[in-house]
């Protein structure tokens, strides 16, 4: 249809908003699914990887990489298919002469909203988890000051991680033209994001590269660096400096001379631990470090939102009998 | 504009009706509104004592016989005959040389023809004369505001405008002419439908030079010698909230200045007007066909033609009503049903109604027989605008009177105030309407037979003088696409010819890939590329015009869209708050509250979509887009999935508002399932032959069953199977 004068920019955004506030409350199962996402990784992280969360590294690292799956997860599963299952009424209002942008626009503004309330439940974790088991909770932030502040820094990595993987979900939705390729395609997503994440393996070379394309790196990056994991002792990792050798049970072969080291006894009990060699790589504990990664993941977000919005200049080319 | 060889379209009779007016200006002259139609050409020229042309100029520059205006598929065309000084048409000189070809010109509304000296530098301001030729809307008429320097014209839909034209699509203050000190500015107001400023598209304020003329969507504006003239639509729903103006002698009006000047405008004002002087009706002129033209002396003042229209001439401010006689009470007989939308058959006399039960048919051009019964029971006649009519004898006396044995009357002198009496036709009775050759014996006490209407049979209900407006006439020659699959185009239609009116429901059908979907993106103007041939719209070119007149097209789609989570209130309600924008928040209430009601829907408004039965997700759909109040409508398959009664339901809803006195609409839809075809006004069969879409069938659904010689609908499709190589069931030729 011929294209003409249609209503501003700005009022359509206002109706697209009202509209997709109203469709969101009414979805209640959504809203659960979306709430009671967050409420899970946080029983298993308290259930079952915080019992020495902020004790060791090995009892720390876990729950980081658990809290940062469940944001990307709850992120992707918020819009993987908001824009798919509205599909023809864009169609239909673009063909009338609408804007694509107050579409993008509205669900980019309410979605950082339940991000945010997503975010809180998983940063609850952290705190609930240090509790439960009686251990110190983190004693500062490295932006902000004192326990509260590090809890602060670590509601904004998770609501920035949580949101960008949100966006990230948009941009999906806006590709795809069918809500079935967009279940198929997210657990692939997932995978991808788990395995370059640089938690599970260590990335190098072109793995390294991949890696920082990946919400998942960032996300463990910022988080990893608030909760210590670069200074953080790692269980298995003993300083032998102050290890000491009982003499009785040194015993030497009269014949040959030679020492039988199977019968040595080392003393470790007044070792202690040491850190990850590569945790400062990667968890390198300094504002500087965690500003960076915020920086990414807001860098990530702006690209997703400008992916979106181009992503559905697809929709004009969908055939209008069909709406697909 | 291009110099046009040979509009001869080959094809029947013009097809495309159209009417436009002539603005005519002369110097020291009131301003005539010249109305013509199209049928046959019209000659254009100084009126004498031995020559009465068409459309008179009184100028001694013209010519008598100066040119001739001819409409030929709705084109209208300007042909020079040879005058001595030419025409300009927009500036530019139109002369015919002997022994050349006659300098021909297209016309289009706004264009501007001026008669004058051969040298525009030094004009003749005694008798130059001005005339400005615009394409009419069918139920409407012209306007005239004169602009004065310290009023700031506004231009919107709501009453506290200057000009105030209630139409949907038209934005509460739309546009504006000032005055800045030196010149008249017009300035769009933020429209939504947009000002079109010579053509294209406003953009900021432009100083209105003399012959701009202006386009709100459908509505025509042109600013000339320091007037506005406006074309505005005159049906209940459109017309002006402002009480109409009252016309003086001299065509001045003591309401804001905006005057009334052709047809309907003039007849609703004078019908305000407490005082008017009374003219004699002007009796038409009658136009003897040549088949029907007996042996006579006949006055050859016009070539005879086939289709014979009466010409009204109307003056300032003062429009002759047609004469009407007293009507009397209708008879509860059966309608008689509408004539077929002209197409392959030649039009050389209205088509002779076919009816249930129809009494003798009335022989043309004879005399009645002696002594007949009284076909119609003496009834009390109404006596309409008898103000405007001259003494008459008592036409309910006549009427009760068994009808008397009428002498063939030989030729008569002529009868100063009427026609040349035709010798073999019944003596012209004073007072009474004038005879139009090619129609049964004009029956004292019925009203006069209007050219292009049924032919009124004696013992029915007197019909009623319904103008027929074409809302959407199309000339589609060939529709072509790319070929994706090789070389050169595929041909996707071909030779479709119709006409679509306005108001009515009509169904377009077709066999398999005939082109269904093609056509009604033609018609609707959002797919147009490829088309050879023409599509008007109320006369104004839809194709060339598609971005200015899209705010009259609305398109409903098969698929349904909505948002199942709303209720059916909050849906309607959001497209309300996207095409009708510009409306306040009561206004937009009422709109959607009414719609809703209309569709039946009113105790669902609360409910979720996803709560609704199938049929009502539909009606919600097609809600959607009818909140926009557009004037004619497209849908493609809207009861797809439904079951019958939902069907039924579905198009009952359709037709009343198709057929809604006060707003009618009209509504295409594509259908597959004629079980309910019935219920449609018109009927447009497309179908497949050497691979290429053409027109089968387009009439009423009743002509369709004659045509097709069939008792059910569902024969078409097997009818057309069956005709093979096209000899039967195929227009516009192999």
């Amino acid at each position: 249809m011929a294209e003409g004068r249609v209503i501003s920019v700005g009022k359509q955004f206002q109706i697209q908003m009202n509209t997709y506030l109203k469709l969101l409350f009414r979805d209640k199962k959504g809203i659960i699914v979306s709430l009671m996402f967050p409420i899970l990784a946080d029983i298993v992280i308290v259930w079952i990887t915080g019992k020495n969360m902020f004790v060791d590294y090995e009892g720390t690292q876990p729950s980081v990489f658990v809290i940062v799956s469940a944001a990307i997860w709850a992120g992707l599963f918020n819009t993987a298919q908001t824009m798919v299952s509205i599909r023809k009424n864009i169609k239909r209002d673009i063909d009338s002469g609408l804007s694509l942008g107050p579409y993008v626009a509205s669900r980019a503004i309410v979605q950082f909203f339940l991000c945010a309330l997503q975010a809180i439940l998983m940063t609850a974790a952290f705190p609930i988890a240090a509790t439960v088991y009686g251990n110190d909770m983190l004693q500062y932030g490295l932006i902000f000051d004192g326990s509260a502040g590090a809890v602060v820094e670590i509601f904004i990595s998770m609501l920035l991680l949580t949101y960008a993987a949100d966006l990230m979900g948009l941009v999906l939705s806006s590709f795809i033209k069918k809500a079935e390729t967009g279940s198929t395609l997210t657990p692939y997503i997932l995978i991808a994001q788990l395995i370059f994440s640089g938690s599970l393996f260590e990335m190098e070379g072109v793995g390294k590269v991949v890696s920082w394309l990946m919400l998942s790196r960032w996300g463990n990056e910022s988080i990893g660096a608030i909760c210590g994991l670069e200074t953080l002792e790692s269980r298995f990792m003993i300083d032998m400096a102050q290890a000491t050798i009982e003499p009785d049970s040194i015993s030497i072969d009269p014949m040959t001379m030679a020492i039988d080291t199977s019968k040595v006894v080392i003393d470790t009990s007044e070792c202690g631990h040491l850190a990850r060699e590569n945790a400062a790589d990667m968890y390198a504990g300094s504002a500087g470090h965690l500003l960076l990664t915020w920086g990414i993941l807001i860098v990530f977000i702006i690209v997703f939102i400008i992916a979106s919005r181009l992503a559905l200049n697809g929709v004009k080319k969908d055939d209008r009998s069909s709406g697909v | 504009m291009e110099a046009v060889n040979n509009m001869n379209s080959g094809f029947g009779q013009d097809i495309i009706y159209s009417t436009a007016s002539l603005l005519i200006l002369a110097a020291d002259k009131p301003l005539s509104i010249k109305q013509v139609q199209s049928g046959r050409p019209l000659l254009l020229g100084r009126p004498t004592k031995d020559s009465h042309p068409d459309v008179e100029i009184e100028s001694k520059i013209c010519g008598r016989r100066h040119a001739q205006l001819s409409c030929v598929n709705g084109q209208w065309v300007y042909t020079d005959l040879g005058s001595i000084n030419g025409t300009y048409i927009n500036g530019v000189l139109y002369k015919s040389e002997a022994g050349q070809a006659p300098a021909q010109v297209t016309l289009n509304s706004g264009d501007v023809i001026r008669i004058d000296t051969t040298d525009l530098a030094h004009p003749d301001v005694d008798n130059g004369v001005w005339i400005l030729f615009t394409i009419d809307q069918k139920r409407g008429g012209w306007f005239q505001k004169e602009l004065k320097f310290n009023e700031e014209v506004t231009i919107g839909r709501v009453s506290d405008n200057v000009i105030s034209l209630n139409s949907a699509f038209i934005t509460r203050h739309h546009a504006k002419v000032a005055w800045n000190g030196k010149e008249y500015i017009l300035q769009d107001l933020g429209s939504r439908a947009g000002t079109w400023y010579n053509g294209t598209e406003l953009t900021g304020p432009v100083a209105l030079k003399n012959r701009d003329t202006f386009c709100i969507c459908d509505r025509t504006f042109v600013f000339l010698n320091n007037k506005l003239f406006f074309s505005n639509y005159e049906s209940a729903a459109s017309a002006p909230a402002a009480p109409a103006p009252v016309i003086g002698a001299q065509g001045q009006t003591d309401f804001d200045g905006t005057v009334a000047i052709t047809g309907h405008a003039v007849q609703a004002a004078q019908a305000a007007q407490a005082a008017v002087q009374p003219t004699p009706a002007a009796a038409p002129v009658v136009q003897p066909t040549p088949a029907a033209a007996p042996v006579a002396q006949l006055q050859a003042a016009v070539q005879p033609t086939p289709a014979a229209a009466p010409v009204v001439q109307p003056q300032v401010a003062v429009q002759p009503t047609p004469a009407v006689v007293p009507v009397p009470t209708v008879v509860p007989t059966p309608q008689p049903t509408p004539v077929a939308i002209p197409n392959a058959q030649p039009a050389v006399a209205p088509a002779v109604v076919q009816t249930a039960q129809p009494t003798t048919p009335v022989a043309l051009h004879t005399a009645p027989t002696p002594n007949p019964q009284p076909l119609r029971p003496a009834a009390q006649p109404q006596a309409v605008q008898a103000q405007n009519t001259p003494a008459q004898p008592n036409p309910q006396a006549v009427a009760q009177q068994p009808r008397q044995a009428v002498p063939v009357q030989q030729a008569q002198p002529q009868q100063a105030g009427y026609p040349v009496q035709q010798a073999g036709y019944p003596v012209q009775q004073a007072g009474y309407p004038v005879q139009q050759a090619g129609y049964p014996v004009q029956q004292a006490g019925y009203p006069v037979q209007q050219a292009g209407y049924p032919v009124q049979q004696a013992g029915y209900p007197v019909q009623q003088a319904q103008q027929r407006n074409y809302l959407i006439q199309a000339d589609i020659q060939s529709k072509k696409v790319k070929n994706t699959h090789g070389p050169g185009d595929v041909e996707l239609l071909k030779n479709i010819r119709l006409n679509i009116e306005e108001g009515s429901l009509i169904a377009l059908l077709g066999t398999a890939g005939a082109g269904k979907t093609t056509l009604m993106d033609i018609l609707n103007a959002s797919h147009p590329e490829g088309v050879t041939g023409r599509v008007t719209m109320d006369g104004q070119d839809l194709i060339a015009n598609a971005k200015r007149l899209k705010d009259t097209i609305g398109i409903v789609t098969q698929d349904t869209v909505f948002y199942p989570a709303l209720t059916v209130l909050e849906q309607i309600n959001q497209s309300a708050e996207f095409y009708l924008y510009d409306y306040t928040r009561k206004e937009r209430k009422e709109k959607v509250e009414a719609l809703i009601n209309k569709f039946g829907m009113t105790p669902k408004m609360k409910s979720q979509i996803s709560n609704c039965s199938g049929g009502e997700k539909r009606r919600v759909h097609i809600m959607m887009t009818m909140i926009s109040d557009r004037r004619v409508f497209f849908m493609d398959e809207p009861d797809a999935g439904l079951d019958p009664g939902n069907k039924k339901n579905m198009f009952s809803i359709l037709q009343n508002m198709a057929h809604d006195k006060d707003d009618p609409k009209t509504i295409l839809v594509i259908i597959h399932d004629v079980s309910e075809l019935d219920m449609f006004d018109q009927v447009i069969m497309l179908r497949k032959f050497n691979n290429v879409g053409r027109l089968s069938f387009a009439g009423s659904p009743q002509e369709a069953k004659a045509y097709y010689g069939i008792d059910e609908y569902q024969q078409m499709y097997e009818k057309i199977n069956q005709d093979v190589d096209g000899s039967k069931y195929l227009m516009g030729g192999i």
